[in-house]
């Protein structure tokens, strides 16, 4: 029983306005797998897997990398303390990406490319993302011996100075200025955009600045260190941030 | 009839082949929806789709390349650890003899290598392409959940198989990732409040991570189980799970 | 049949094929491995070979063989390609090289090109590469079967192939011992060379601790100098200008350094000064004649143009000059005195005789004097203190104030056992191999020098194979932990041999004694052979153990002709036991110390010793006499030892050698005829083998002068003949 209406690629369209997912769904996948393998095949029979001496215990490499994946988080202890960047981002990216279904309480533009109808969600994660595979970049490429800053002209075997003059806030300037940045973040937001805490109910709207504001925290904290040379923007007996 | 379909007919009818595909083969919409219901592997499709689903533009197949991605790995996983020690004795030696005595061992080293971080790739290409489309609005809230665990496994899958060849590379590595962990607060030996439980270098997550106080044949043998069972078996459950809430949350997503 | 869209079976058919291509370029790749074509090109050339045996076999009509080769071609011919393996359980080492390497233990491809050589010399059947593998002595990685990869030349592998030169770096890594080791000549000479240059003056290595700083010390310089001002600032600044040959190197220092190490060394305590000697009545020809007499000549160069016996000797050219005659004669009177460790040592010489000879010396005077020191009032003592403890001066030399100081030069150990990536290359071009580093080094010890890092060695003379022997030496250091079954450690006996050599090579003895296929040194000044002290050759195997043992710790005349003495070296009893056993393991004689039972003096043969000593008329050039007086009316180039000291003094082993092939034993200027073999070794006499043995029993049991013995035989016959019938008894 073959159909008569034909879409315009050549499937055949049935009632309903579907498709036969046998052929055409498992060919396709079969192609996709097919292009990847190709991919695949050409890389590993071009190029090999690195292999170093054996693992020597008593000899640290420098520098020692983490896998590339992580060495985002490791550009990220440049600025930020251990437990920070190791733990503490890492469990906010988490958490914050398994929040966004039930933050996002739009409903507009679901199941298509989008950009005009949701600005801010596509253009803040858009940002994290860029953000994350730009940290991967500089980690990778762009450190070498003790984690200094090396062009990739730039010859790893001269050393670099690791001396910077760095400072940090007083407690009784951090505290109030992380106080301000949250709680300002919070007001101001409200102030600009009223139909934002309207729309997302009190407490996600909370959560949604708040995770906002700690996402951007990062560069500008990164921006404080290049630039004004601040260590630590909150110095407590217990921690630093 | 042409030899070829003479050819055809007489193996598709042949009681050998009905007893294992069940079906007939001619192109019929009866055949192409019991191709889709009678085999194991493909009736996680369901046996029609909306047409823009089928549109490569729209998901770019990168769920499923990551799925192929993660059987490639399975399998060449699986011809590697035919030749593979998990003990610092053997470990990299095994790498050498994988290198330059075992046949296709360089090819299959690669292939399991680049696969990975093709997979990783992917993963997080696949993450942002759901995010772009919406897809993790309701009812799909808890299958985004269940991809960034999944995606979270498949970092982790990485990096215990990163210490495998027991190199420099893979040492220090690990070494830094997991001293990373040991500023964890509250467990780790370095991190803030670790008096408010008592973490000690000998029993924090660091420890926990390497069975001993140093990256050593322990923290070798508890990454590789941790990367060919443990976290593989969890990831087929979890994979189980997304594929399902996929099929049952209507397939791919469309416009409302 | 056909499925799906046109598009879709478009891109089926375009990237199928593809796919499939890459497959085949993986399959191809895995098939055309390197190692596969060495093997290849090995089967052809093994074919060849075997089929120019079967050849050979069939000429010779040799059925056996004929079928032998017959199997080996069939054999060869069906083996598939393979990778080769020998796997070492207790060191974990998978050797990979005879994969390529297949002639490795094949007497047919001794002369085929490499790869497939076999391995030269006897080493492969003392060492079964089943059970030590490849890379246990040459290196390199032996998982791998490529080229490159198997040499070692790889980023991931530290320790690449060791060149042939440098091969017997690695005998020590299982044996204990390099002296009296058959194959590590190089490294033995790398050995030796270390010792004897003085190196482990600067350069610490485990095991060499034990050794006297053999400079001469420098704290009591100012009661040995007649100008001790100029004579050490010229020293310091060029020694090889006042002694060529001398052992201190040049250090290449400016005109402030040498003066204010100068400026301190002369504020050092000079000590007691020696007694004032009078010179009076001395005269200098008698102490010329008595230096050559008394040997001096066999340690001392006198002339300029002389080179000098050997680098730790001083040369005396210009001795009158530098030192003071009072020092002069207490030194010669007992060296000890003034320097405790001292290689010179006490010769025997009647006070008149030793100021005869100072007399002498003190005519050798400098040709041109020495040019005069600066002022060195404007330098700081405590800046030469400093730059002493900078180059380290007191490694060689005992200076007070150093006497606890440690080097602080790399311990030889160390550097043997680092990477090569924490070596410094410096701006060279060398290639980043450990013995590349080291021959740029040795040739030019400052090369990798910076403006940072100033490097202190300083030149040294060495030919190109000196070079070698110690760069194996150097990289013999570098010794992996191996199982305990591969480990050989040092017989005592081999222990002793590396003393003895050392101790030869710092004393001298060639300098008045045969050794090891050298002159002495005083055959060029004594022309009378007979005058000069016996040969070492072999002496291991001729002297008695406990007779060699007495007579090193306390020198007895055996020789009475001799002029000159052997001198007392004051040997610990340590020192003495080793160059016993050391002499004797050169000689292969595993037990030197002999005791000869008196049962094992059977009485006949004793008595048919006697007389056949007689008729072979020994006492014609050897004495036999008890008090060892020399026979009247003898010329003394014509005597010999004096036998009666044989029992005490001699291996009966080594004298039934000597009685056979004299020439042989002793060199071809012994004065020994060929009495019962001739020198091809044909007998000369009925019985040579009962006259020699019966001859040494003689030897070892003579306690009277041969005469002696015969009258009291005589005697005891006749009184036995006398005794036989008592005519006074007999009834007729």
């Amino acid at each position: 029983m073959t159909d008569s209406r034909k879409g315009h690629d050549d499937v055949p369209v049935l009632r309903g306005g579907e498709v036969p997912v046998f052929p055409y769904l498992v060919l396709k996948e079969f192609l996709a797998a097919l292009v990847i393998s190709i991919l695949l095949l050409i890389w590993s029979l071009a190029q090999n897997a690195p292999l170093l001496p054996e693992a020597n215990p008593g000899k640290t490499e420098n520098p020692a990398k983490a896998p590339w994946y992580f060495v985002g988080l490791q550009e990220l202890l440049v600025y930020f303390d251990p437990w920070i960047a190791g733990v503490g981002i890492p469990t906010l990216i988490i958490a914050g990406l398994m929040a966004i279904p039930y933050l996002d309480t739009s409903r507009g533009a679901t199941g298509q490319y989008t950009f005009h109808a949701r600005r801010a969600a596509i253009g803040h994660f858009v940002l994290g993302f860029v953000l994350w595979w730009v940290l991967i970049a500089i980690g990778q490429f762009l450190r070498g011996p003790n984690w200094q800053f090396y062009w990739p002209w730039q010859d790893w075997s001269v050393a670099k100075s690791a001396d910077e003059q760095l400072w940090s806030f007083p407690w009784w300037v951090g505290l109030p200025l992380l106080v301000a940045y949250f709680a300002g973040g919070l007001a101001l937001a409200r102030r600009r955009w009223p139909w934002l805490p309207a729309g997302l109910g009190r407490g996600r709207y909370r959560l949604v600045i708040v995770l906002t504001l700690l996402m951007y925290a990062v560069p500008i904290k990164i921006v404080l260190r290049l630039l004004l040379g601040v260590k630590y923007v909150l110095v407590t007996p217990w921690f630093n941030i | 009839m042409s030899p070829v379909q003479r050819l055809q007919r007489t193996i598709t009818t042949s009681h050998l082949y009905r007893s294992i595909f069940r079906h007939e083969y001619a192109d019929t919409a009866r055949n192409r929806a019991l191709e889709i219901t009678s085999n194991v592997f493909l009736h996680l499709h369901p046996v029609t789709i909306p047409r823009h689903a089928l549109r490569v533009s729209y998901t770019f197949c990168l769920g499923g390349l990551t799925f192929f991605l993660f059987l490639v790995e399975t399998l060449t996983g699986l011809l590697l650890m035919f030749y593979y020690r998990p003990v610092p004795e053997y470990a990299y030696a095994d790498m050498k003899t994988l290198e330059y005595a075992v046949q296709f061992g360089v090819v299959l080293r690669n292939l399991h290598r680049w696969g990975a971080h093709l997979m990783v790739v992917c993963v997080m290409l696949h993450m942002l392409r759901v995010f772009l489309t919406g897809s993790y609005r309701p009812p799909r809230e808890f299958n985004w959940v269940v991809g960034v665990s999944l995606l979270v496994l498949t970092l982790l899958l990485s990096f215990t198989g990163y210490l495998l060849p027991w190199d420099q590379l893979a040492f220090w590595a690990v070494t830094v990732g997991t001293n990373m962990a040991a500023a964890t607060p509250f467990v780790g030996a370095e991190g803030p409040f670790r008096d408010v439980l008592g973490a000690t270098a000998l029993n924090d997550v660091r420890f926990l991570l390497l069975g001993d106080m140093k990256v050593g044949s322990n923290a070798l043998l508890r990454f590789y189980v941790l990367h060919c069972v443990g976290l593989p078996l969890v990831a087929v459950v979890l994979m189980m799970v997304h594929f399902w809430r996929v099929r049952k949350d209507g397939g791919i997503s469309r416009p409302l | 049949m056909m499925r799906g869209t046109p598009l879709m079976r478009l891109a089926l058919a375009i990237l199928s094929p593809i796919f499939l291509l890459l497959c085949v370029v993986a399959i191809h790749s895995e098939e055309t491995r390197p190692w596969m074509r060495y093997q290849e090109e090995f089967k052809t050339l093994y074919i060849d070979r075997a089929a120019a045996q079967l050849r050979a076999a069939e000429a010779r009509q040799n059925a056996a063989e004929a079928a032998r080769w017959q199997r080996v071609i069939a054999e060869v011919s069906a083996a598939p390609p393979a990778i080769a393996q020998t796997y070492l359980e207790d060191v974990k080492i998978a050797d990979r090289c005879v994969t390529c390497h297949q002639g490795i233990d094949n007497p047919l491809f001794q002369d085929a090109p490499q790869p497939f050589r076999s391995h030269s010399g006897p080493l492969l059947q003392q060492h079964d590469p089943s059970r030590f593998g490849c890379t246990l002595c040459h290196q390199g990685q032996g998982a791998a079967t490529t080229v490159e990869g198997g040499h070692g030349r790889e980023a991931n592998w530290s320790s690449p192939l060791l060149p042939a030169a440098y091969v017997q770096a690695s005998c020590a890594r299982c044996h204990g011992a390099v002296h009296g080791l058959r194959g590590a000549d190089g490294l033995r000479r790398g050995a030796d060379l270390f010792m004897e240059k003085g190196c482990y003056g600067c350069h610490d290595v485990k095991g060499i601790t034990y050794l006297p700083k053999f400079g001469p010390p420098l704290t009591p310089l100012r009661s040995k100098l007649t100008d001790a001002r100029s004579w050490v600032y010229a020293w310091i600044k060029d020694p090889q200008r006042i002694s060529p040959d001398t052992l201190m190197p040049h250090f290449e220092l400016d005109d402030d350094a040498a003066g204010k190490i100068t400026a301190f060394l002369l504020t050092l305590p000079p000590g007691k000064a020696p007694d004032r000697v009078a010179l009076d009545g001395a005269a200098p020809e008698d102490g010329k004649r008595l230096f050559t007499e008394r040997g001096c000549r066999g340690c001392h160069a006198l002339t300029p143009d002389e080179h000098s016996v050997s680098p730790r000797v001083p040369h005396l050219a210009g001795i009158g000059s530098k030192v003071t005659a009072d020092w002069l004669d207490q030194w010669i009177a007992n060296p000890k005195t003034y320097n405790p460790d001292t290689a010179m040592p006490k010769v025997e010489l009647t006070p008149d005789e030793r100021r005869a000879i100072v007399a002498y010396l003190l005519t050798l005077t400098r040709a041109e004097p020495l040019p005069p020191a600066p002022d060195l009032s404007r330098f700081n003592p405590q800046d030469g203190k400093q730059l002493i403890r900078r180059y380290e001066c007191f490694g060689c030399h005992a200076i007070e104030g150093f006497e606890r100081t440690r080097l602080s030069v790399p311990d030889l150990g160390e550097f043997a056992r680092k990477p090569v990536a924490e070596l410094d290359f410096g701006r060279t071009g060398v290639p980043r191999t450990k013995w590349d580093w080291l021959e740029r080094k040795l040739r030019e010890p400052r090369a990798y020098e910076s403006e940072k890092i100033q490097l202190l060695m300083p030149t040294l003379s060495l030919t190109a194979d000196e070079r070698h022997a110690l760069i194996t030496y150097v990289l013999a250091f570098d010794v992996p932990t191996l199982p305990v079954r591969y480990t050989v450690p040092a017989t005592p006996a081999q222990r002793a041999l590396r003393e003895q050599t050392w101790m030869v090579a710092h004393l001298n003895c060639n300098g008045c004694h045969r050794l090891d296929g050298h002159e002495p040194h005083l055959a060029r000044s004594i022309e009378r052979k007979n005058l000069i002290p016996p040969s070492l050759e072999g002496v291991g195997a001729r002297l008695q153990g406990q007779y060699m043992y007495q007579f090193l710790l306390e020198p007895k005349a055996v020789r009475p002709w001799l002029q000159m003495r052997m001198p007392v070296f004051g040997f610990t009893e340590a020192q003495a036991r080793a160059l016993v056993e050391g002499f004797g393991a050169a000689t292969g004689v595993s037990n030197p110390y002999t005791y000869v039972a008196k049962e094992a003096i059977a009485q006949e043969h004793f008595q048919r010793g006697v007389r056949r000593f007689r008729h072979y008329k020994c006492v014609q050039c050897h004495p036999t006499s008890i008090d060892q007086g020399l026979p009247e009316g003898v010329d003394p180039e014509d005597l010999s030892i004096n036998l009666m000291l044989a029992k005490t003094r001699l291996r009966p082993e080594w004298i039934k050698d000597f009685l056979a092939r004299p020439k042989q034993i002793a060199g071809p200027q012994t004065r020994m005829p060929a009495v019962f073999y001739t020198v091809e070794g044909t007998p000369k006499v009925e019985r040579p083998v009962d006259d020699i043995a019966d001859i040494t029993t003689y030897m070892m049991g003579m306690v009277d002068p041969p005469e002696v013995t015969l009258q009291a035989e005589e005697d005891a016959k006749k009184a036995a003949q006398e005794q036989q019938v008592d005519w006074s008894a007999v009834e007729y």
